[in-house]
């Protein structure tokens, strides 16, 4: 984690000299906690759950359960910033389902193919696929209020790929797993941020687990845009893609997305 | 004699083998129909922190895989303190026919009690009761839950759309207390 920070920090360096940029190391794995002074208290939280379902002979046989949750806070030392917090869920499912021309019960081994998380707060998706390779590229967010110099140091942007919730304290990837890449451009006044997952060699472990997916935004509440005319509301869609395999490449595979959408405002 | 009794255990011990598998191959708790292999994972976990789980409901048995107690009134409810969660389930097929409990009765259950809330069958009910306590977004959906995060925030969400079957509403209830579960257990 710290190399991946060295690394990202002597990239800034090499292509940008944009003066101190630092991505907020807290906010990464910090789950759902927020600054109280700055944020206030946390009141609530809202989410939607699916399951997606494989209909043979007129049945419906579970293969997957993802959910998407949401909070949102307007930052109180400063009325043009809120943050956005998502958390995404996949769960595959494994079910018997009937195969086969005499209809017998097979266990379907159930897995996440990815989910594809969309937010009205800057219009743009980010896929997370689990297994051997996680990658959330052009992860494309404004600056915060236009300042004389770039300045990132209150910026929160984080990545959170894991078997379990992390809700306080920092996420454990082994050496190299998890790096972060980002620059900032000054006569843009964008950032931009690359999270890399990458363990090593084929672990596809993450495919037949619970994982949890999390992005954290920062809304610039100062630039009129769909999401934050009035009150501020932020729409979350979630597509989760499930696979149910049964009898490897040869045998019987199911391929199902679901859309959850949750809505959170303040 | 030796021989007669050799072939006595080249006899026996295949029979001994084929027999334990063949009861192992018998499923002594067979998982219903359309619903996850993983029901029973569900039930020992809730199960194994006891909680404590009333139900409001005539359809809602969980087969009787697990213990939970039906209730008719709010006085039926002993809600324990030092239970890691009180969950309750009411059906909204009941609830429409009966005076369970007033609207703030309900509330004052989750807000001050801690106790987590499943509303279940409220979209397919077409029920236009709780209007003011269940939140428009979550009107479509045949489960809504009233809980609360491990950080003892409140969490509040819906599951999408109707259910399948009784059975699936079962094991998705099942489904949401096991991952409270193990989301606060860690």
């Amino acid at each position: 984690m710290k190399k991946g920070i060295i690394i990202a920090l002597l990239n800034l360096i090499l292509f940008c000299c944009v003066g101190i940029i630092n991505a907020d190391s807290t906010a990464i794995g910090m789950g759902f906690a927020v600054d109280e002074e700055q944020y206030g208290i946390k009141e609530c939280y809202a989410f939607q759950g699916a399951y997606t379902y494989v209909v043979k002979n007129g049945v419906n046989y579970p293969i997957g359960y993802s959910k998407i949750k949401s909070a949102a806070y307007q930052d109180l030392t400063d009325d043009d910033w809120a943050l956005v917090i998502l958390q995404s869920t996949a769960e595959p499912l494994d079910t018997d389902i009937p195969t086969g021309i005499f209809n017998i019960m097979r266990p379907y081994n159930s897995s996440t193919v990815y989910q594809d998380i969309y937010s009205n707060i800057d219009g743009s998706s980010k896929t997370f696929y689990p297994g051997a390779y996680i990658i959330s590229t052009n992860y494309l967010m404004e600056q915060p209020s236009p300042r004389d110099e770039p300045d990132t140091v209150e910026y929160t942007a984080s990545i959170e790929v894991g078997e379990e919730v992390k809700a306080s304290g920092s996420v454990v990837f082994e050496d190299n797993e998890l790096y972060l890449e980002f620059y900032h451009s000054s006569s843009s006044n964008i950032f931009h941020a690359k999270f890399v997952y990458s363990p090593n060699f084929f672990d596809v472990s993450y495919m037949n687990a619970l994982t949890y997916n999390k992005g954290t935004f920062l809304v610039d509440m100062s630039t009129p845009n769909s999401s934050n005319c009035g009150v501020f509301v932020n729409t979350t869609s979630l597509n989760t893609r499930f696979m149910a395999n049964y009898g490897g490449i040869y045998g019987t595979t199911y391929i199902i997305t679901t859309l959850n959408t949750v809505t959170v405002y303040y | 004699m030796k021989d007669n009794k050799s072939r006595y255990y080249l006899f026996l011990i295949p029979l001994i083998a084929l027999i334990v598998f063949v009861i192992s191959l018998i499923d002594f708790r067979p998982v219903p129909e359309g619903v996850p292999n993983d029901y029973y994972d569900r039930i020992d976990l809730v199960e194994k922190y006891d909680v404590n789980l009333f139900v409001y409901s005539d359809v809602i048995d969980f087969n009787d895989d697990i213990l939970f107690k039906r209730i008719s009134s709010m006085s039926d409810l002993d809600i324990l303190n030092f239970s890691l969660m009180n969950v309750l389930v009411i059906d909204m097929n009941k609830y429409v026919l009966s005076e369970f409990a007033s609207e703030e009765e309900i509330r004052q259950l989750y807000e001050v009690r801690g106790v987590t809330l499943m509303i279940v069958n409220y979209a397919s009910s077409n029920s236009e009761q709780l209007e003011d306590f269940i939140n428009p977004a979550d009107v479509d959906s045949d489960l809504i839950i009233f809980g609360y995060a491990v950080d003892h925030v409140q969490d509040i969400g819906s599951i999408i759309g109707t259910f399948p079957s009784n059975q699936m509403l079962m094991y998705a209830i099942l489904h949401q207390i096991s991952n409270t579960l193990k989301e606060q257990r860690g």
